[in-house]
């Protein structure tokens, strides 16, 4: 079987569960050994097993498997669960990330030694194993089950409890549990089993199985009847059930309430056996069907539909001079045309979670290096963007989030000594509102020090110290973001590598978004990222110079105005425009970019653009319309033009250059 | 081993294009100019969808930009390199031909304007020469930003 054409999609689908892997290792750490948690787990590294086996990454499929062992371990001695176990689960899940990386590659495992982690993986099986006292499952059904049978006298209800058992020559005793509960699904809800499926496919010694049923106890007969017929299973009995409550005793009475139990309850809310049965390969929610299309595709898709537009208003203006039927019908185009076009931007659009979802991870591994403590919120992780905007923040995001818990957060002492929790809160972010995407990083540390950012910055030389007596608080935030500017104290690993905040800016200006920072003093910092929600349709204005139409974003023009002789000054021989309570100074676009000038006789046609606080007014022959533009790139071969961001086409199929009013300043 | 090329004219000069890397051939069409780049490069183009720069070959291989004569037979060759797409316009284009490597002799130092680095080689055409281009060396736009960073030093 030739393989390699599905290299693609396991490499995807396993950067999925792995990913998968690594929230749930962060779900175990900090809620326990729950089922849920462990069961997703299973099913994530199980369908990593398969995989990878079948592709023939033996290296890989390997470290799974005893990654699952680990897990089974720990799912049978829930009691036994150490915090420390998630440091080695993680670490495998590390080994696996970096093995899929070589296959990614080289496409081999070449040269690939887990053994390192393997020791550690089977150090967990042993401790775990050494500890176990209560292992047994023929003295009657664990402590777990037990409780779980507790628990649902507690809550008024009377379980039926079966115990079942296999004929000694039943090879497949997973299959016929399956079956049996298949068998007893009709006659009502199945609140626990064990041996679960999975763990009895790994133990072949087991011999009988028991089961709670929450069924009216009249049916009781008939039930067994129904399980009896299943072959391979010799008998199928009802439980006394204060042989098992009063055996488990007073403690597990007590304990039930915070131990979680180890056997799989496979009634929750919205797990039925029979989804259970499904689920070590598919997952045990429903989810929406989804379908992996490269990115690349969507892209071609979206180039093609971009030339029907341009072919639709080029029918369009066909169809002014043609009968009523021709224009109907291109109407009709027009509708059908820009529904399309809805479409391709939805698809392009990504939950934020995909950026959102290593971050966790990342930050657990942070509150370790930085000796911080703090709990990572995130919120909005349904909030959709464009996935260009969203791969380009990826980085800048794990800037503010590394900032936050470095120079944001005081260390614990510290915030004691002040009278806060212990424990700091980093807060991410995400919302639309209004044609705009908004991430923001939030802590509630000390808030920017006014003076030490001043003193910084004076010191740098950035300001000059009596102008920046008077500045107001907003004025003086926003020399973090000069460049080469830190003020942390000592420049750690961590961030204050002087490349900072700066880069961060530039970034999101990049994508035509804005950053800013709000502060409280004592109570923390704020940095709000607006972005649009596409890049690659932009509201745009066409301005006309020489025979050439160029468009300019609409997000940089403040606005259009004609200027007369006495709305002209010049300072120093340079034109400037006397703009509000200012001067704004005047760019001719003409002499900017062909050395002719386009300003003759008054009146000139000017745009005001407005770059942050700075201004400018670009003279131009014409101001042609505005409209929503595609936004194409111009590609590698000019990707160095300066004032220039790219290029539409625009409705009579001619190019028209994006002009980058920030490379005009 | 043999290779197809696309013959191209530039004055009486034959300059052939490995077909493998010619994507298509265009009439001339609307070109808007990228304002303060290098002059050989004329703009961008509209190719069905996609934003294409065009460079004038001519320019780019030292050739006089001399008036030309027959400007319907003028025509932008679309070439792939390093997956990007890169118009040339060219005076007109003849034939496709195939070139035995035997038939290749190592370009002289200098043809025309062009630089050997420019060049694959030299081959004998019936009673002409095809002087066989390195497209990807012509195009390479590591290339390009040191010629863009002369070109700055030399106006300012």
């Amino acid at each position: 079987m030739d393989i390699s054409q599905y290299l693609d999609s396991f490499l995807a689908e396993s950067e999925d569960n792995l990913a998968t892997l690594d929230d749930l290792c962060l779900a175990l750490e900090r809620d326990g050994a729950s089922d849920d948690t462990l069961a997703a787990m299973f099913r994530a590294a199980h369908t990593l097993k398969g995989m990878s086996a079948t592709m023939g990454f033996m290296a890989m499929a390997d470290l799974t498997h005893h990654m699952e062992d680990a897990l089974g371990h720990i799912r049978n001695h829930p009691t036994e669960f150490q915090p420390s176990v998630v440091d080695t689960l993680l670490a495998a899940i590390d080994a696996l990330t970096a093995n899929l990386d070589q296959i990614r590659d080289r496409g081999s495992e070449e040269g690939i030694d887990h053994s390192a982690i393997l020791q550690r993986l089977a150090a967990v099986v042993e401790t775990q194993n050494s500890r176990s006292v209560e292992g047994s499952s023929e003295a009657g059904p664990p402590v777990a089950f037990r409780d779980r049978v507790a628990e649902i006298l507690r809550s008024g209800r009377e379980p039926l409890v079966i115990q079942i058992a296999f004929a000694p020559e039943c090879t497949m005793k997973a299959v016929r549990l399956l079956m049996v509960e298949r068998a007893v699904e009709s006659f009502g809800e199945c609140a626990a089993v064990y041996p679960d499926v999975q763990a009895l496919e790994a133990d072949a010694d087991a011999s009988t199985a028991y089961l709670a049923m929450l069924v009216a106890h009249q049916d009781a007969d008939a039930l067994l009847t129904a399980i009896r017929e299943i072959s391979e299973i010799t008998t199928a009995v009802v439980v006394e059930l204060e042989s098992i409550v009063s055996a488990s005793g007073e403690r597990e009475m007590n304990q039930a309430r915070q131990e979680t139990a180890a056997t799989v309850a496979v009634a929750t809310a919205n797990e039925t056996p029979a989804h259970h049965a499904a689920a070590p390969s598919t997952g045990g929610k429903v989810r929406d069907q989804t379908l992996r299309v490269p990115v690349s595709r969507i892209d071609e898709f979206m180039n093609v539909l971009s030339e029907l537009v341009i072919a639709k208003t080029r029918l369009e203006l066909l169809a002014q001079r043609g009968d009523h039927a021709l224009r109907e019908v291109t109407e009709q185009i027009a509708r059908l045309t820009s529904s399309l076009q809805d479409g391709v931007m939805q698809m392009r659009m990504m939950p934020v979670e995909s950026l959102f979802q290593r971050f966790p991870r990342m930050m657990r591994d942070l509150q370790k290096t930085l000796g911080r403590e703090f709990e990572f919120v995130m919120t909005g992780l349904e909030t959709e963007m464009d996935r260009t905007v969203m791969d380009e923040m990826g980085e800048a995001l794990v800037h503010l989030l590394r900032n936050a818990a470095d120079h944001g957060l005081e260390p614990p002492e510290v915030r004691e000594r002040n009278g806060k929790p212990r424990k700091g809160t980093i807060r991410l972010s995400a919302y639309a509102s209004g044609g705009h995407v908004y991430l923001e990083v939030a802590d509630d540390g000390a808030g920017i020090d006014r003076d030490r950012v001043l003193n910084s910055a004076i010191g740098k030389g950035l300001v000059d110290e009596r102008s920046a007596q008077n500045w107001t608080d907003a004025q003086v935030y926003d020399l973090l973001f000069a460049s080469g500017f830190s003020t942390a104290e000592k420049v750690s690993d961590i961030s204050g590598r002087g490349v900072g905040l700066d880069a961060v800016r530039g970034k999101v200006e990049s994508l035509g978004g804005d950053i800013r920072v709000e502060s409280v003093p004592g109570q923390g910092t704020t940095f709000v990222i607006e972005l649009p929600l596409t890049l690659a349709i932009l509201p745009a204005m066409l301005v006309q110079l020489d025979n050439y139409i160029y468009a300019i974003p609409t997000g940089s023009v403040e606005e259009v105005a004609r200027l007369s002789a006495e709305d002209i000054d010049s300072i120093q021989e340079q034109p400037v425009y006397r703009y509000r309570d200012g001067v704004v100074p005047i760019v001719d676009l003409g002499d900017r970019f062909f050395d002719a000038p386009c300003r003759g006789d008054y009146p000139w046609n000017a745009v005001i653009c407005k770059e942050g606080k700075r201004r400018l007014a670009l003279i131009v022959d014409d101001i042609v319309d505005e409209l929503e533009i595609v936004n194409k790139p111009l590609g590698r071969y000019l990707g160095q033009v300066e004032m220039f961001s790219g290029a539409t086409i625009l409705g009579d199929g001619r190019v028209a250059l994006i002009i980058d009013v920030r490379q005009l300043f | 081993m043999a290779q197809q090329y696309v013959v191209m004219k530039m004055g009486k000069e034959l300059y052939g294009a490995p077909v493998m890397q010619v994507v298509s051939v265009e009439r001339m069409m609307d070109i808007t100019p990228v304002p303060r780049t290098l002059s050989f490069i004329k703009g961008v183009v509209n190719l069905r969808g996609t934003v294409t720069p065009v460079i004038d070959l001519r320019e780019r291989v030292g050739l006089s930009a001399t008036e030309r004569l027959d400007s319907d037979a003028m025509r932008i060759v679309i070439v792939e390199v390093d997956t990007m797409l890169v118009g040339m316009i060219v005076d007109s284009v003849e034939d496709v031909v195939t070139v035995d490597e035997s038939q290749v002799s190592a370009p002289p130092e200098v043809v025309g304007g062009l630089r050997a680095v420019y060049l694959h080689g030299v081959a004998q055409l019936d009673e002409r020469l095809l002087v066989l281009l390195n497209l990807n060396r012509i195009l390479s736009d590591v290339e390009v930003d040191q010629l863009r960073e002369v070109e700055k030093r030399v106006h300012g």
